[in-house]
C-alpha cells in the first residue's frame, strides 16, 4: 500500500504546494494504517519460540503418521496471542504444503476459528517446505505453524480451535485427508 | 444373380448375428450414487464422498452422474434400478445380479483404532464399515467405492493410491470383458509412460512409451478438479483363486497397480468417469464388466486381505533394489531434478516480489522453501534397509543385504498386521522348507506325531493355517482330506487356505503373540 502511494506521490506532484499536500496526506494515511495494523511485539515472536522448542506432540505410528498439538502464547501485555501450532510427521511420510491441479494429493489446509473479539494478524506464519515431483511442495519431520492474533480486552472465557486438514502419504499408501482440530481455552 | 442372392443372405445372418450380440443383458442392474432429488452433501472435502473430485467440480456436477448411468445401464440391461446411497441397504443388491457402488452408503460404523492397553501403541486397525461383514453380493466398483466399502470386507481392491487419471495400460486385451457380449475393439495408441512406472523398482525393462487405451475423455491432470481414480495393490492380488489383474492405469504408482480387476464376485472399474465422460469403447466395455460380474456372482471371497500394508515377497525385490548404485543415482537426480526446478521458480518468485506485485498461496511456499538433500549414499540406505529388523544382522552393507535376502526368501513372512514388515521365519528355516511349500505343514504335523520338536510344530501350524487342532490325529486328518485343495496366500496373511470359500475357519491368521497365549495352552 505504502509503496503505491509513494508511486502516485512521484508521479503528480509537480509543484511544492501540491507537495506539502501530498505530504500531508501520505503522514495522515500513513498513521491511520500504522494503527490498523499493529506489528507483532518481538516479545511476542521470542515467547513463541521457546513455547513452540518445548511443545510436544503424541508418538506417531504408521497407521497414524501425523500428530497435532497446540498451544497458546500471550504477549506481556496480554493484547496479542499466539497459536502455536506443531506437527510431527512419521520418518518417511510427508504432508502437502502445495498441490498443482493436475495432481491428486490434497494440499495442508490450516483451520482457525476465531471468538468475537479476537482477530488474525495477518496469515499464518509458514515453515519451509521442500520440492517434490511434479511441481509439489511438501512438509516432511517436523512442522510448526504460528498464527498471531489481536485480543480485544473485554472477551470472556471463550477459546480458539485451530486444526489442520492435510493428506498424508508415503511411499507406499496414502490415507484419506482427515482434520485434527484442538481447542484452546482463551484465560484472558 | 444366384451369388448376388448368397451375399445378401450371409449380410443379413451377420447382421441379426451383429444385432443379437448388441441385444440387451437379462441382468438386473442396481446403481447406487448421488441423487439430484436429495440435497448436496456437506463434507466435500471427505474422499468418501467426493472421490477426490475438488468440492467447485463437485458442485457443478452433482446430480449428473446419475442420469448419465440411467441411460447407459437402460441401454444394455432389461431391468435397472438406481437409488440414492444415503437410501441404500443391503436387501437391494440381494435382490438384483450386480450392484454398481459410484458413491459409497451412509458408514454403519466408524473406523476403530486398537491401542496396546499397556503400552498404547498401535497394535491394529478395523476399517469402517459401510455394508455388514455379511455382504456377499456381485458389485462393481467405480473409484474410491472399491476400497472405501470393500475394505472392511478384506477386498483386495485396496487403496493403493486414489490417483488414477483415464487411460489403461498393461491391457489384458484378451479377456472376456473386451470381448463380449457387447462387441468393440479397443484402440491402442502408444504415449508417454507415466514417471511413477519408470521410477519404480520394476520399471526400468518398461519402454519410454507403451500401448494405451482412452477410458474417459478427461481425468484429474487435465487440472479442472475432475473426479479421480482408484488404483488397487497388485502385489499379491492374484495369489488366490478368483482373483484376477485386468489392467493397469495411469497414476502416480508402478505398472503392477490395479485399474481393472476382479476379487470374487467384486469388480474395480478404477477409472471415475460417468458414462458423460467415458469413451465410446469403454461404454462398451463397462457394460461387459458388468456382464463378467454377473458370471462370477457366485464366487465368494476365499482370501481375504484385511491389511491392506501387507509385505508379499515382492516386496523384497524392492529392498534389494534399493541396495543397487542404480537405485541410489535415480534419487539423487530426482532430487537434482526437484531442486533445479524449484530454483528456477523461486528467482521468478523473487523477481515478482521485487517488481511488488502481489504474490500467491504457492509464491510464498516457493520462497519458503528449502532444497531436498539427496543425502549420501549411506543415509539412503539407512533410511530404506535399516528400518527393517533383521538390518541388525547385515547393516547396511549392500553385497551382505543381498545376500540375506536371497537366501532367506523361502522363509520371510510378515505378522498379519505387519506394514511392509517381513521377518525371517527361523523355525521354517531350521527344517529347510519354505513356507509357501506345503511339506512345511505335512513336516511339522509329523514332528507333531513323532512328539519331537512339539512346540515349534505347533508354532508353524498356527502360524501358516486358521485351524487349531488339539491332537496330531486332527491335524493329520484335516491335512490328508485337504492337501489336494490347499494354497497359500501372501496378502491373506501368510497362510494356507483350502480352495473352498465355505472350507476355512472365519478367524483371523494369528499374531505372534496370540500364538505365544495359545501354546501355554
Amino acid at each position: 500500500m505504502k509503496r503505491k502511494l509513494h508511486l502516485y506521490f512521484s508521479i503528480k506532484s509537480n509543484d511544492m504546494n501540491g507537495k506539502a499536500l501530498l505530504v500531508g496526506f501520505l503522514v495522515c494515511f500513513t498513521s491511520v494504517v500504522w494503527s490498523q495494523t499493529p506489528q507483532v511485539s518481538p516479545e511476542l515472536k521470542q515467547k513463541v519460540q521457546v513455547a513452540a522448542s518445548k511443545l510436544t506432540t503424541t508418538e506417531t505410528h504408521a497407521m497414524d503418521p501425523v500428530a497435532v498439538n497446540a498451544t497458546l502464547v500471550w504477549s506481556a501485555d496480554k493484547t496479542q496471542v499466539a497459536v502455536v501450532m506443531k506437527g510431527a510427521i512419521e520418518v518417511g511420510w510427508h504432508i502437502y504444503a502445495y498441490v498443482p491441479e493436475t495432481e491428486p494429493y490434497i494440499a495442508t489446509d490450516l483451520r482457525l476459528e476465531l471468538p468475537k473479539g479476537v482477530s488474525a494478524l495477518g496469515d499464518w506464519v509458514l515453515p519451509t517446505s521442500k520440492p517434490y515431483e511434479n511441481g509439489i511442495y511438501v512438509y516432511e519431520d517436523e512442522v510448526l505453524f504460528v498464527q498471531y492474533c489481536t485480543v480485544d480486552t473485554t472477551i470472556g472465557n471463550v477459546s480458539i480451535k485451530s486444526g489442520l486438514y492435510y493428506q498424508t502419504c508415503d511411499i507406499h499408501k496414502c490415507f484419506p485427508p482427515t482434520t485434527k482440530s484442538i481447542e484452546l481455552k482463551l484465560n484472558n | 444373380m444366384k451369388n448376388k442372392f448368397i451375399y445378401s443372405f450371409l449380410v443379413a445372418i451377420c447382421l441379426s448375428f451383429g444385432a443379437f450380440a448388441q441385444e440387451k443383458q437379462n441382468i438386473s442392474v442396481l446403481y447406487v450414487g448421488y441423487s439430484a432429488d436429495k440435497p448436496m452433501p456437506e463434507n466435500l472435502e471427505a474422499t468418501s464422498i467426493a472421490g477426490g473430485m475438488t468440492p467447485v467440480r463437485f458442485k457443478a456436477e452433482y446430480g449428473k452422474r446419475m442420469p448419465a448411468f440411467k441411460q447407459l445401464l437402460e441401454r444394455y440391461f432389461t431391468k435397472v434400478t438406481l437409488v440414492d446411497p444415503r437410501d441404500y441397504n443391503e436387501e437391494m443388491s440381494a435382490n438384483v445380479d450386480v450392484t454398481i457402488f459410484d458413491e459409497a452408503p451412509t458408514p454403519i460404523k466408524a473406523r476403530v483404532i486398537h491401542n496396546d492397553p499397556e503400552t498404547g501403541e498401535f497394535v491394529s486397525m478395523e476399517a469402517a464399515k459401510y455394508v455388514s461383514d455379511e455382504f456377499n453380493h456381485a458389485a462393481l466398483f467405480i473409484g474410491h467405492t472399491s476400497s472405501v466399502i470393500g475394505s472392511s470386507l478384506g477386498s483386495k481392491l485396496d487403496w493403493y493410491c486414489l490417483c488414477l487419471d483415464r487411460h489403461a495400460h498393461h491391457i489384458k486385451t484378451d479377456h472376456a470383458i473386451f470381448n463380449g457380449p457387447f462387441k468393440t475393439s479397443i484402440t491402442l495408441k502408444d504415449m508417454e509412460t507415466p514417471s511413477g512406472v519408470l521410477g519404480a523398482f520394476d520399471g526400468a525393462d518398461v519402454p519410454k512409451k507403451i500401448p494405451m487405451w482412452e477410458v474417459d475423455t478427461e481425468g484429474y491432470m487435465d487440472g479442472n478438479g475432475f473426479r479421480v481414480g482408484m488404483v488397487a495393490r497388485g502385489w499379491g492380488f492374484e495369489d488366490s483363486p478368483n482373483s484376477e489383474i485386468i489392467s493397469s492405469g495411469v497414476c502416480t504408482k508402478q505398472k503392477t497397480a490395479v485399474a481393472l480387476g476382479r476379487h470374487g464376485n467384486f469388480f474395480l472399474w478404477g477409472f471415475a468417469g460417468s458414462p458423460e465422460y467415458m469413451t465410446a469403447e469403454a461404454k462398451k466395455v463397462f457394460a461387459n464388466a458388468i456382464v463378467y460380474t454377473n458370471t462370477h456372482k457366485n464366487d465368494q471371497l476365499i482370501v481375504r486381505k484385511y491389511n491392506e500394508r501387507i509385505a508379499t515377497k515382492t516386496y523384497l525385490d524392492e529392498l534389494a533394489y534399493y541396495t543397487t548404485q542404480a537405485s541410489y543415482n535415480s534419487h539423487v537426480k530426482f532430487y537434482e531434478e526437484y531442486n533445479k526446478s524449484n530454483e528456477k521458480r523461486k528467482v521468478a518468485v523473487e523477481k515478482m516480489k521485487a517488481e511488488g506485485k502481489e504474490l500467491s498461496q504457492m509464491d510464498k511456499i516457493i520462497l519458503n522453501s528449502k532444497p531436498q538433500e539427496a543425502g549420501t549414499r549411506e543415509a539412503y540406505l539407512a533410511k530404506n534397509i535399516g528400518r527393517n529388523a533383521w538390518s541388525k544382522i547385515t547393516g547396511i552393507d549392500t553385497i551382505a543385504v543381498r545376500k540375506y535376502l536371497k537366501d532367506n526368501r523361502p522363509y520371510f513372512f510378515s505378522e498379519p498386521d505387519g506394514f511392509y514388515d517381513l521377518v525371517v521365519d527361523e523355525d521354517a528355516k531350521s527344517l529347510q522348507l519354505a513356507n509357501t511349500d506345503i511339506t512345511l505343514l505335512d513336516t511339522a504335523i509329523t514332528l507333531l506325531e513323532k512328539g519331537e520338536e512339539v512346540e515349534k510344530a505347533r508354532r508353524i501350524l498356527l502360524r501358516y493355517t486358521l485351524e487349531n487342532f488339539t491332537s496330531p490325529t486332527a491335524w493329520r486328518t484335516w491335512f490328508n482330506k485337504n492337501k489336494s485343495k490347499l494354497f497359500f496366500s501372501e496378502v491373506g496373511g501368510f497362510v494356507w487356505y483350502i480352495n473352498d470359500a465355505t472350507a476355512n475357519p472365519k478367524g483371523r491368521p494369528r499374531n505372534e503373540k496370540e500364538i505365544a497365549s495359545l501354546l501355554l495352552n
